[in-house]
C-alpha cells in the first residue's frame, strides 16, 4: 500500500468514526458488547442497531496489515460498517475469534448509515515496522489497537497536533517520529494512566503532563532516542504549604518507576499507588 | 531601547502556538526555547502604547499575522506581568535564578519586541513554573 493510500485509507476510518459517533454511537463503539442506541438525537432517534454475527458476513478486499473500513452489503436493505484491523484476502470469516462481533454494526431499518469505499486488495504488503512507520500509520494502529480507555481522545488530540505543527512549521514536517513512537510506547505500557494532556515541543517533540493542581504536576519530555526528561511538582507532606520540586533525566522504560516513588500515580493513575511517599 | 530592562510592573506577551495549546489550556512548551535560541522572545505590552487591552491584544494579532508563517486557530496570546514571572521562578526554582527580561526592538516591524533570558535548554521546570503564572489567554489571531 503507498503513503498515500494508508492517509487515504486512515481518513476513512476516522471519517467513519465520526459518522458513526454522530449516529449517536458513542466514541468506543467499536467495543461495546451491545451496539443498542438510547441516542436521543434526532439522527438516531427510532433506529436500532445490531451486532452481526460475522459467519452472516461477507467480506471484501481488505489491505494486509493494516487497520481498514469497508462497506458490505451482503444482504438487501442492509449496509454494514466494519472497522477492524482484521486481514483477509476475501471471503467468508475462517476464524471469528480474529474480528470481534462488536465491530460491526448494522441498521435495521433499510437504508445506509454510511458508505465508505473499499480499499484495493494488497494481499502482498507487509505491516510498517517501527523504523518506516508514518506519523499517520502510529495514529491509526493508537486507534485501532492500543489498549486505552482515552485511545479515541488520543488520536484525535495527536492529529490536531500534527496539522498544528505542519502548518506551523516552513517546512512543512509534522511531530518527530520517534519521539512519538516512545510515548506510545509508554503509554501501552501503562494502560492505567490517565490521558495526559499533550502538546509539542519547538523541537517537534512529544510533551504530556499530568496534572490536578499547582503541587501536583508530572510532565515528561520524550526525546527521539528513548531519552526522557521529567519534571515533578508534589506536596511536601510535612509542610502543607511547600512544594518538591524535581527534574531528571531517564530513559522512557524506567521514568515510571522513578516518578512512582514521588506519588505520581495518585494523580497521573487509576491505579492505587503501592510504594508511594504520598 | 535595545537591553532595556522591563518594569516589574509591566506585562509581556508571548505567542503560544496552538500545538503547545488544548483546549484553551496553555501548555510549558510555549515557554521552552528552540536549540540554538539565546532567549524567549516576547512583546512588552506598555511598549506598544495603546489605549487598552483590548487594542493591544488586536497589536499583537496583526503583527503575528505579519510576523509568522501562519496563525493557527489554536495559537493563544498568554500575557504575563514581569514582577510576577520573575518572583515565582526565583522562589520556586532550586539555583534561585532570576530571569532578566530586557528590551529587544527590532526596527522597524517589531518594536516591542523583548526577551526573557537565562532559561535553561536542558529543563523543563522553569517552563513548568513560568505557565503557572499566566495572568490571561487571547486568541492570536483575529
Amino acid at each position: 500500500m503507498t503513503e498515500e493510500a494508508r492517509d487515504h485509507s486512515f481518513g476513512r476510518y476516522m471519517t467513519a468514526k465520526k459518522a458513526a459517533v454522530a449516529y449517536g454511537l458513542s466514541e468506543n463503539f467499536e467495543h461495546e458488547r451491545s451496539l443498542a442506541v438510547t441516542s436521543s438525537t434526532a439522527a438516531a432517534s427510532g433506529r436500532t442497531f445490531t451486532i452481526v454475527e460475522s459467519s452472516d458476513v461477507y467480506v471484501e478486499a481488505i489491505p494486509i496489515g493494516y487497520p481498514t473500513v469497508t462497506s458490505l452489503r451482503p444482504g438487501a436493505g442492509k449496509t454494514y460498517v466494519v472497522i477492524s484491523n482484521y486481514t483477509q484476502a476475501s471471503g467468508k470469516f475462517g476464524d471469528p475469534l480474529q474480528i470481534p462481533h462488536t465491530s460491526i454494526i448494522t441498521s435495521n431499518i433499510p437504508e445506509t448509515l454510511f458508505t465508505i469505499g473499499q480499499s484495493g486488495s494488497t494481499a502482498t504488503q507487509q505491516p510498517p515496522t517501527p523504523e518506516n512507520e508514518s506519523i499517520e500509520q502510529i495514529l491509526w494502529r493508537v486507534g485501532t489497537s492500543l489498549a486505552i480507555t482515552y485511545r479515541t481522545k488520543l488520536v484525535s488530540r495527536l492529529s490536531e497536533l500534527q496539522e498544528a505543527v505542519q502548518e506551523e512549521e516552513f517546512d512543512g514536517r509534522g511531530i518527530t517520529i520517534r519521539s512519538l513512537q516512545h510515548f506510545i510506547e509508554f503509554l501501552e505500557a501503562r494502560p492505567r494512566l490517565r490521558c495526559p494532556a499533550v502538546s509539542v515541543t519547538p523541537d517537534r517533540n512529544i510533551y504530556a503532563s499530568w496534572k490536578s493542581a499547582s503541587n501536583r504536576v508530572f510532565s515528561i519530555h520524550f526525546f527521539p532516542d528513548g531519552n526522557v526528561r521529567f519534571v515533578i511538582f508534589r506536596p511536601n507532606e510535612k509542610h502543607a504549604d511547600e512544594v518538591i520540586r524535581l527534574s531528571g533525566t531517564a530513559t522512557v522504560d524506567v521514568v515510571m518507576s522513578i516518578a512512582a516513588q514521588h506519588g505520581v500515580l495518585s494523580w497521573a493513575s487509576d491505579e492505587r499507588p503501592s510504594n508511594s511517599r504520598s | 531601547m535595545k537591553g532595556q530592562v522591563i518594569p516589574e510592573a509591566d506585562h509581556v506577551a508571548r505567542y503560544c502556538r496552538a500545538s503547545s495549546v488544548e483546549n484553551g489550556e496553555i501548555s510549558a512548551t510555549a515557554f521552552m526555547l528552540r536549540q540554538g535560541e539565546e532567549y524567549l522572545s516576547v512583546n512588552w505590552l506598555e511598549q506598544l502604547k495603546r489605549p487598552s487591552r483590548a487594542t493591544e491584544i488586536r497589536g499583537l494579532q496583526e503583527l503575528y499575522t505579519r510576523k509568522f508563517n501562519r496563525v493557527g486557530a489554536g495559537a493563544r496570546i498568554a500575557i504575563l506581568n514581569v514582577g510576577a514571572l520573575r518572583t515565582n521562578v526565583e522562589r520556586k526554582s532550586s539555583d534561585r535564578r532570576l530571569l532578566p527580561i530586557l528590551h529587544e526592538p527590532i526596527i522597524p516591524d517589531d518594536p516591542s519586541h523583548a526577551g526573557i533570558y537565562d532559561i535553561p535548554y536542558d529543563d523543563e521546570t522553569i517552563a513548568e513554573l513560568i505557565v503557572e503564572v499566566v495572568q490571561e489567554k487571547h486568541p492570536a489571531r483575529s
